[in-house]
């Protein structure tokens, strides 16, 4: 706020003229608001303005400060009539606006800034002698006033300022460049240089007081431990390109604990137990020589291979070469318990999965009382081969092979 | 700031400090305003000196969150076990400043504990004196040990548990 009415000074009427609270430039900024956002062709109504406002402002200061602003043009009547109660927007006022916004904000140094480009720019061109002295003198006594502000900061303000006005301050190397422009005005306009030299003697004195500012911030900001005098970016270059040395200065004055070794009498009777005296060992048994006894497993898996062998050779023979047999005949010839053997046999091959053989037994009962095999039912035998054909026994006795 | 406040600070930077400094006024009722006590360790050295321990009661849990604490190593424990044993021989009188010993000794007894000699003598010339539990005067192996200002700090507490398993401590070769 201290900037705004510094700003306004040259038009103000009386001291009092600039408002001196922040949330009355708030509003302000709400009121053009308010003309940027939707359809405002024809002008606003002030329910409108309060309404598009948005909610935190009280009606009454609102209602105060739009007939300020009616009455100072900022906002005008739709139509010039009494009790007209649409208004628009003076351009103007906007524009006027956004310059306290930006100097709120940066404080003017970018119009400083902005000055010395269009400067710089101005050497692109043809510039003549007026044109160019014109720019350096205006830029001569931007700089002038900003290096007697800065010593004046300097020499008395509190740090709390300092501070803010360091931010303000911080692009003040930019104007390095100006050396550039000194230089290029002495060439083309010798008869400028004394202009281009009082520049250059006034930017330096603003760097001087702006380097002033820094140094005074960093010192009382040193003895106060007030670790946000610094950016964090300052803090973490410092980490990572500082020597050990410089970093461990900064806490010279501190004073440390040593580390807490905590032992508790538990600990160290907790180390008795584990420790004590040395324990026998205890050792593996040394392996027992391998056994020469029979396995018995082993021999089991092999007899019933070879159960399982003899019952398919026995297949084999009843199926002769086939690949379906009839043995109903076979099992009604034989004894009964004979019979029995066979057909459990049969059957024990049609469950092995292992075995291609399978029994199909017919629902019909064959009842012969004559025979030992009394009741038996109709057996047939199949192997999943084809057919093996019997060997051709050649004249002179041998076998094909 | 007060110089008490200075003497505190130096107290708890180098853990002893002579004597002399206590005598200066409010020292005393600094160091009770912030829960500690102020406990005399007359120790190895001629001069008096004294050390900074916690106030009853006040003492902080280690096991708590936000106390950090450093802790020994098994191998150290059991070195600071054989130095309790040689340096604490009567459990009625207090451990400190108890009788002293040398480095060979407790090593010795560190080694029936099974405690590697290269780990018992890293724990007992460097981590134990670091800690302050032990202090070495001299040059090994015959260098003197005692028991260092930490024991003299230590929870009253603590040390009323270790004294009721004094018999435990590796005296005379006996492990407990």
């Amino acid at each position: 706020m201290r900037r705004l009415a510094a700003l306004v000074a040259p038009v103000a009427a009386n001291a009092g003229a600039v408002v001196d609270d922040l949330d009355l430039l708030e509003l302000a900024r709400a009121v053009c608001d308010a003309f940027g956002q939707g359809d405002s062709a024809g002008g606003l109504t002030r329910m409108q303005i309060l309404d598009r406002m948005g909610p935190g402002f009280r009606p009454d200061v609102v209602e105060s400060r739009l007939q300020v602003f009616e009455k100072l043009g900022l906002l005008r009547p739709y139509l010039d009539k009494k009790h007209q109660q649409r208004y628009t927007l003076n351009p103007a006022g906007l524009v006027g606006q956004q310059v306290f916004d930006r100097i709120g904000e940066r404080g003017g140094v970018d119009e400083l800034l902005a000055l010395l480009d269009r400067t710089r720019s101005l050497f692109d061109g043809q510039p003549t002698s007026d044109e160019v002295y014109a720019h350096l003198r205006h830029l001569t006594e931007l700089l002038s006033v900003y290096a007697n502000d800065v010593e004046r900061l300097v020499a008395t303000a509190p740090l709390a300022e300092l501070l803010a006005e360091r931010d303000d301050h911080d692009r003040a190397t930019a104007l390095e460049t100006l050396a550039a422009i000194a230089a290029e005005t002495t060439e083309r306009f010798p008869d400028l240089r004394p202009v281009a030299t009082r520049l250059v003697e006034e930017a330096s004195r603003y760097l001087h007081a702006v380097e002033s500012l820094m140094s005074r911030v960093l010192d009382e900001g040193g003895m106060s431990r007030d670790f946000s005098v610094l950016p964090p970016d300052d803090y973490l270059s410092a980490a990572i390109g500082g020597t050990v040395e410089l970093l461990a200065s900064a806490l010279a004055p501190i004073v440390f604990d040593p580390p807490t070794v905590w032992v508790s009498a538990a600990d160290i009777l907790g180390a008795l137990d584990r420790t004590g005296p040395p324990r026998h060992r205890v050792r593996r048994p040394p392996a027992p020589p391998p056994s020469t006894a029979p396995d018995p497993v082993g021999a089991l898996v092999d007899g019933a291979r070879r159960v399982a062998r003899s019952r398919a050779l026995r297949a084999e023979q009843l199926l002769g070469g086939d690949s379906t047999v009839e043995v109903t005949s076979s099992l009604r010839a034989l004894e009964w318990s004979s019979a029995a053997v066979l057909l459990a046999d049969l059957l024990a091959l049609d469950l092995d999965p292992d075995q291609a053989y399978r029994l199909a037994i017919g629902e019909a009962t064959i009842i012969d009382v004559e025979a030992e095999v009394t009741y038996s039912s109709p057996v047939a035998l199949h192997a999943d081969r084809a057919t093996i054909v019997a060997p051709v026994h050649t004249t002179d006795g041998a076998s094909d092979a | 700031m007060r110089e008490s406040a200075y003497v505190l600070a130096r107290l708890r930077a180098t853990r002893t400090a002579p004597a002399a400094l206590v005598e200066i006024d409010g020292v005393e009722e600094a160091a009770r305003a912030a829960a500690r006590r102020v406990v005399p360790v007359a120790g190895a050295t001629v001069r008096a000196e004294v050390a900074l321990g916690w106030a009853e009661i006040a003492e902080p849990d280690p096991d708590a969150a936000e106390v950090v604490v450093q802790r020994l190593t098994p191998s150290a424990l059991s070195t600071l076990a054989a130095c309790f044993a040689l340096c604490w021989p009567d459990a009625t009188a207090d451990p400190y400043p108890g009788v002293a010993t040398t480095v060979g000794e407790v090593l010795a007894v560190a080694a029936r504990l099974n405690v590697n000699e290269i780990w018992g003598k890293a724990a007992l010339l460097h981590d134990l004196p670091g800690a302050g539990y032990v202090v070495i005067a001299g040059a090994a192996p015959s260098a003197e040990v005692r028991l260092g200002p930490a024991v003299a700090i230590w929870p009253s507490g603590q040390l009323a548990l270790l004294r009721r398993a004094h018999d435990r401590l590796p005296i005379d070769g006996a492990t407990g």
